[in-house]
């Protein structure tokens, strides 16, 4: 209801039956009473009318107040309670409300709240906002839109702090319109997408990775079908064997590289339980040295193991273990140049067995050793050392190492080498009495 | 020594591409020497060199882009260099190297030896 109608209708009722009652009140008193106690017997009828409407006033002010104050403690417990920060403008544009969270957003300290209660012209100055293509953002551009009645929806700018962080806001500017259609101000909504934009951009990158993994092994199904069918039909029998060979062997490469992609996006979501079994990690490490050696001639594997009488078993995933050793490894294989030597060593420290791969490659740049063990980040991506891969291996391999109850860790320097260890907890020796 | 000219160098790190592109190669009369990174590449360059140059870009030790920086400087541009990429954009990677020939992966057999001998006649 229009806010002038609604006000009036209730003075005009009131108006009414004030009226009546004086007409009215005034012929019954004449009526009833003798003349001469008439005027005091008036004064007490208006002073009880008096009365009545102070009590009707009363209640009536106290019970708009207390709804006011209701929907004010309301609006107040949302808008600090929630997650976007929100900035109120009156519709001269200037700021009225702020809450914690836009205080934390633009990066200002909550005590200085009030410092930001002032025109927006004023404060944009303070902010370094810009559009994504890095041109200033004209705040009051969008802010004026939202007064004349035109919701600004999921605008992303950049805010640059003092600190030299960059965030990604998406904001949306909406008017505030009152029940008679009056715009009285403007709410900004601010949400931090930062972090949100990362994960796609990984993803993203994730996605082209893993899409240009699949084409050298198609390239080697599809070439050698194809000699098969032409030029092949003359060769020896072993030749062709070999062309067969290769088909089926990329295929399974193609299907680990599925099933890579699938663990990779499980990961987060189901942690399959480890199967145990005891096992002698040494044993394991030899056999997983002597395959590698194998497919990689040009590097010498090297493999010190503790002293003969040392208790050297496990008790874990044998099969997860091997994936383990056989990503680091490979890893080390992969990123040092042909002819290196990769050493690894295993040795006892208290209740835990360590196995370290060294390797002197082209180690991983400081400012990228904090991202090492992430799902899909891979250190050298983006660089002339970029080997393509998925980039889950070492993430894969960091959680199977904790599930065992073991830690890994790693050091490394750029165009020195890096080396990696890992420590698992050694099988109950209670039970082994025999074994050191 | 290699005899100058006479060969067809490939430079691929995947070893079952490698050895399939040998094929090919050889079972079309051409004689083929092969690396598995720039460096070993550079290596067997400068002992004679190929006629032709079949160029993976993305390699461990030395990518295709270092090794055509490198090549250039010490051979100049008389060896026509075919890219042969798993890029969306193979013909990007070629123009980033100058390279007169680009392919993408996965290839065809026959469009594969076709541009080998056109671009190898046309230097």
């Amino acid at each position: 209801m229009h806010l002038t109608q609604a006000a009036l209708r209730t003075t005009a009722i009131y108006v009414v039956f004030a009226a009546l009652w004086i007409i009215f009140s005034d012929h019954f008193l004449e009526a009833l009473a003798p003349s001469e106690s008439v005027a005091p017997l008036q004064t007490t009828k208006g002073l009880l009318f008096v009365l009545i409407t102070a009590v009707l006033l009363f209640s009536l002010i106290k019970s708009q107040m207390r709804s006011t104050f209701s929907s004010e403690a309301q609006l107040r417990a949302v808008f600090e309670s929630i997650a976007e920060g929100l900035i109120i403008l009156d519709e001269y544009q200037n700021v009225v409300h702020l809450n914690d969270a836009a205080l934390s957003l633009l990066g200002v300290d909550p005590a200085e709240k009030s410092k930001l209660l002032r025109p927006l012209q004023e404060i944009a100055r303070d902010f370094d906002l810009r559009e994504t293509t890095g041109r200033p953002a004209e705040e009051q551009q969008y802010t004026a839109k939202a007064l004349s009645g035109t919701t600004i929806r999921n605008k992303e700018l950049v805010l640059h702090r003092s600190n030299g962080t960059a965030v990604h806001l998406e904001i949306s500017v909406n008017p505030i319109v009152r029940r008679d259609s009056h715009v009285i101000g403007a709410a900004i909504v601010i949400r931090d997408v930062t972090e949100m934009n990362r994960l796609q951009k990984l993803r993203d990158e994730f996605l082209a990775t893993a899409a240009h993994e699949f084409k050298t092994p198609l390239a080697v199904i599809k070439a050698n079908a194809q000699i098969l069918r032409t030029s092949a039909a003359k060769w020896p029998e072993e030749k062709r064997n070999l062309c067969l060979t290769m088909i089926d062997r990329q295929c399974q490469k193609t299907n680990r590289l599925i099933q890579d992609l699938l663990i990779g996006s499980r990961l987060d979501r189901h942690s399959p339980d480890i199967s145990k079994t005891e096992f002698d990690l040494v044993d394991l490490t030899n056999n997983v040295v002597e395959g590698l050696q194998q497919l990689s001639a040009r590097h010498r594997i090297t493999l010190k193991q503790p002293p003969a009488n040392t208790f050297t078993r496990v008790e874990g995933d044998r099969e997860r273990i091997e994936q383990v050793l056989v990503n680091l490894i490979e890893n080390a294989i992969k990123y040092s140049p042909a002819g290196g030597e990769i050493n690894v060593t295993l040795y006892r420290e208290g209740p835990r067995i360590w196995t370290a791969i060294q390797d002197s490659g082209i180690g991983i740049a400081k400012e990228k050793q904090q991202h090492v063990f992430e799902k899909y980040y891979s250190a050298h991506s983006g660089t002339p050392h970029d080997y393509g891969g998925l980039g889950i291996g070492l993430s894969l391999s960091k959680e199977s190492i904790l599930r065992h109850g073991g830690a890994i860790e790693f050091e490394s320097k750029e165009k020195v080498g890096s080396t990696f260890r890992f420590a698992l907890p050694v099988a109950h020796e209670v039970r082994n009495e025999r074994s050191a | 020594m290699n005899e100058a000219r006479d060969y067809i160098l490939v430079i691929e790190d995947d070893p079952n591409l490698l050895l399939t592109i040998r094929m090919i190669l050889e079972d079309a009369g051409y004689h083929v020497m092969t690396a598995m990174n720039g460096l070993e590449g550079l290596g067997i360059a400068s002992s004679g060199l190929p006629k032709l140059i079949v160029l993976d870009m993305k390699m461990p030790v030395m990518d295709g882009w270092e090794f055509a920086r490198h090549f250039y400087e010490t051979h100049g541009r008389s060896t026509p260099i075919l890219v042969l990429t798993a890029a969306e954009d193979a013909r990007q990677r070629a123009a980033e190297i100058q390279a007169p020939a680009f392919l993408g992966k996965p290839f065809d057999v026959d469009e594969f030896l076709a541009l080998i001998a056109k671009t190898s006649s046309n230097f």
